[in-house]
């Protein structure tokens, strides 16, 4: 990771690398690269995912989220760069690291004239769960993602949302440490979207290291304690929401409330403009954007309280993953 | 000490498949084409058996052993046949189709081994070829009770039958697991099916021709021997001897001329085993029908045509195992 690059056109400081996890790893990546003919899906791409949560790959189509994925599970060969799957090197110890990783694809493998119970009894019989184990596993994953009232149904009647539930099932048959899950959501109507997130946050809790992309960031940042922001086949920024945005954002943007209408807003702004922000009023508040991080924004409260004005509301505006996704990335079409 | 369990993959498709009233539904059709087709033969045999009879040249008017042994090879023949046109189009689809339906990568990734998924996909594609054969069993004594064959005949004759539809469906899934889309595989297992079938025969008289059709005794074109027909031929000791108070011609006959020890090639000419003698009212057979003159110091054309039928079915399987590895470009979940 070299530099950041924003959506406009100034000079972007090079923020310092995401400090190392403390947490052992669950997945490590270093320098992986693919091509396909001129198109380099995958280029030097670096990721720390440490175990335990929910970590999520944000990126525009073609960005090479899928392919790390594939890779991490044994699906591609890259042609460089090494992996790390909770210590088992994918391409020299496939059965290893299929042992311990479950995958749910962007797409439902759909096999026709088998009940949702024989299709994950199919699974996990493939996954070597032992045969009197297979039915209690079985019967505990529908409970989980609550179709133990369709097990007799065949898997093409079930609906897209009850196919991506059993799909997230299938990839958990054999207890995997961690769970790889490539746009689980994608076409989801909204409340399948929610019981889906509500059956990874349980999985999170249960202790299953969950690396999931989406398209639909404001569901990542319910979800995800750690985000890889990909772009191009690069990682452009990776860690906690708030790490990169400590990284990629250099003013703080605060939203102040106060009582005593127009006039006192009026100060509130004179105030605030005097300290050196960029100020706009909308819809009765004060929008202040501050250079200086925190110590200026409790500087700025202070002298707001300080001037007698009664302050109602007064808040960090951080924006969703949405807006930190656009700071990092710059759009590259590829 | 794990259990041991049938192949997940086998298992998986046995349910898959057989469970439904399409099976049965293709089995019904398999056996009434079947066995139209053998009454249709028994027909057409006994008006020339009743023709030859009244025109005083063949010994026998219907029944016996001629009828048996005429019955029995176009009965295996046209199992033969079936199984070739079944088997190609239902094995094709094993890996083609996982990777058509985006199960393929899923089944990557499970703890089974790449020689495990192509078994249990070769178990299942075969076992329905192995199940279309055993229900021909009943139609098959009907026609063995009637004499003219051996049962060891008959049993060389099954056995050639099940190799082959075994060994096609394992070339089929090396087929398949090298092309992407279902039809791609269908259509060129298909083709292969027509290159042993139709290419062999291609092939011999090629070289036939280019050798002044003339050949040595015994020595035969070499694609004839990767020509299913040709080892059915061998393998249920069908004769090219027929007519005029010889047998009477059976899909086979063609490929009994083409045997080493009869003389559709030139060299030596196998004599009829038929004894006539009087029977009553009519006429009747004694023996086993025709007999070819056997050369025991050489290998059955049919057992050289299952070793070839063999080594070409563990070439597709060795192919499908070494392609179920990460492939460039090929999206398989």
């Amino acid at each position: 990771m070299t530099s950041i690059p924003f959506v406009n056109d100034d000079p972007v400081p090079v923020p310092p690398p995401p400090p190392a996890p403390t947490v052992p790893a669950a997945l490590t990546v270093r320098g992986l690269t693919k091509r396909y003919g001129n198109l380099n899906a995958v280029d030097e791409l670096d990721l720390d995912v440490p175990k335990g949560g929910v970590f999520g790959l944000v990126g525009p189509n073609g960005a090479g989220k899928t392919t790390t994925m594939l890779a991490t599970v044994t699906l591609l060969h890259p042609d460089r760069g090494t992996i790390d799957v909770l210590g088992h090197d994918p391409m020299t110890q496939p059965r290893a690291v299929r042992g311990v990783v479950g995958y749910v694809p962007d797409t439902f493998g759909l096999y026709d004239g088998l009940s949702c119970e024989e299709y994950l009894d199919f699974f996990a019989h493939a996954y070597e769960v032992p045969r009197e184990r297979r039915p209690e596993q079985v019967a505990a994953l529908l409970e989980l993602v609550e179709l133990t009232h369709k097990k007799d149904t065949d898997v093409a009647g079930l609906s897209r949302g009850m196919q991506q539930r059993l799909s997230l099932a299938r990839g958990l048959v054999h207890d995997p440490q961690l769970l790889v899950a490539d746009e689980p959501a994608s076409g989801l109507d909204p409340r399948a979207r929610v019981e889906l997130r509500e059956i990874v946050k349980e999985l999170a809790n249960q202790g299953v290291t969950i690396v999931i992309s989406s398209h639909i960031l404001a569901e990542l940042d319910e979800l995800c304690d750690r985000v890889a922001i990909v772009e191009a086949g690069k990682v452009l920024a990776q860690g906690t929401p708030d790490e990169i945005r400590g990284a990629v954002q250099a003013a703080h943007t605060v939203t102040v409330r106060v009582l005593g209408g127009d006039d006192a807003l009026a100060t509130a702004a004179q105030l605030a403009g005097s300290a050196g922000g960029i100020v706009t009023i909308e819809d009765g508040r004060l929008r202040c954007e501050i250079a200086g991080g925190e110590e200026a924004a409790a500087d700025l409260l202070t002298a707001l309280v300080g001037a007698g004005i009664r302050v109602t509301d007064f808040r960090e505006d951080r924006g969703g993953l949405e807006r930190l996704f656009l700071s990092v990335t710059q759009g590259v079409i590829r | 000490m794990r259990e041991p369990t049938l192949n997940p993959v086998l298992r998986r498709e046995l349910l898959e498949r057989w469970r439904g009233r399409r099976a049965a539904v293709t089995l019904t059709i398999y056996l009434g084409v079947l066995g139209g087709l053998l009454l249709l033969a028994r027909w057409l045999a006994t008006s020339y058996l009743q023709q030859q009879a009244e025109m005083g040249w063949g010994p026998v008017a219907a029944g016996g052993p001629v009828l048996g042994r005429f019955l029995l090879e176009n009965l295996l023949a046209g199992v033969l046949g079936l199984v070739l046109f079944i088997a190609p189009g239902y094995a094709a689809a094993q890996l083609a189709g996982e990777r058509e339906r985006r199960t393929l990568g899923l089944l990557r990734i499970t703890l089974l081994r790449p020689w495990s998924i192509v078994l249990g996909k070769l178990g299942a594609a075969s076992a329905w070829s192995i199940l279309l054969v055993l229900v021909t069993a009943p139609l098959a004594a009907t026609a063995f009770v009637l004499g003219g064959a051996t049962l060891g005949d008959l049993l060389k004759g099954l056995l050639v039958i099940v190799v082959v539809a075994v060994c096609i469906a394992a070339m089929a899934i090396g087929v398949s697991a090298r092309t992407r889309r279902t039809t791609g595989a269908v259509v060129m297992t298909y083709g292969l099916v027509l290159v042993l079938v139709i290419g062999t025969l291609i092939a011999a008289f090629t070289e036939f021709a280019a050798r002044d059709f003339s050949m040595r005794d015994g020595q035969r074109p070499i694609a004839l021997y990767a020509n299913p027909f040709f080892a059915l031929a061998d393998a249920t000791s069908a004769s090219s001897q027929v007519g005029f108070g010889g047998g009477v011609p059976s899909v086979l006959t063609p490929f009994a001329a083409m045997l080493p020890n009869d003389n559709a090639f030139g060299g030596m000419i196998a004599q009829p085993g038929f004894d006539v003698i009087g029977s009553g009212g009519g006429f009747g057979l004694v023996g086993d029908g025709p007999e070819r003159v056997a050369d025991s110091s050489t290998t059955p054309v049919w057992a050289i045509t299952l070793l070839v039928y063999l080594v070409f079915g563990f070439l597709g399987l060795l192919l499908a195992s070494r392609s179920l590895g990460p492939r460039d470009g090929m999206r398989e979940t």
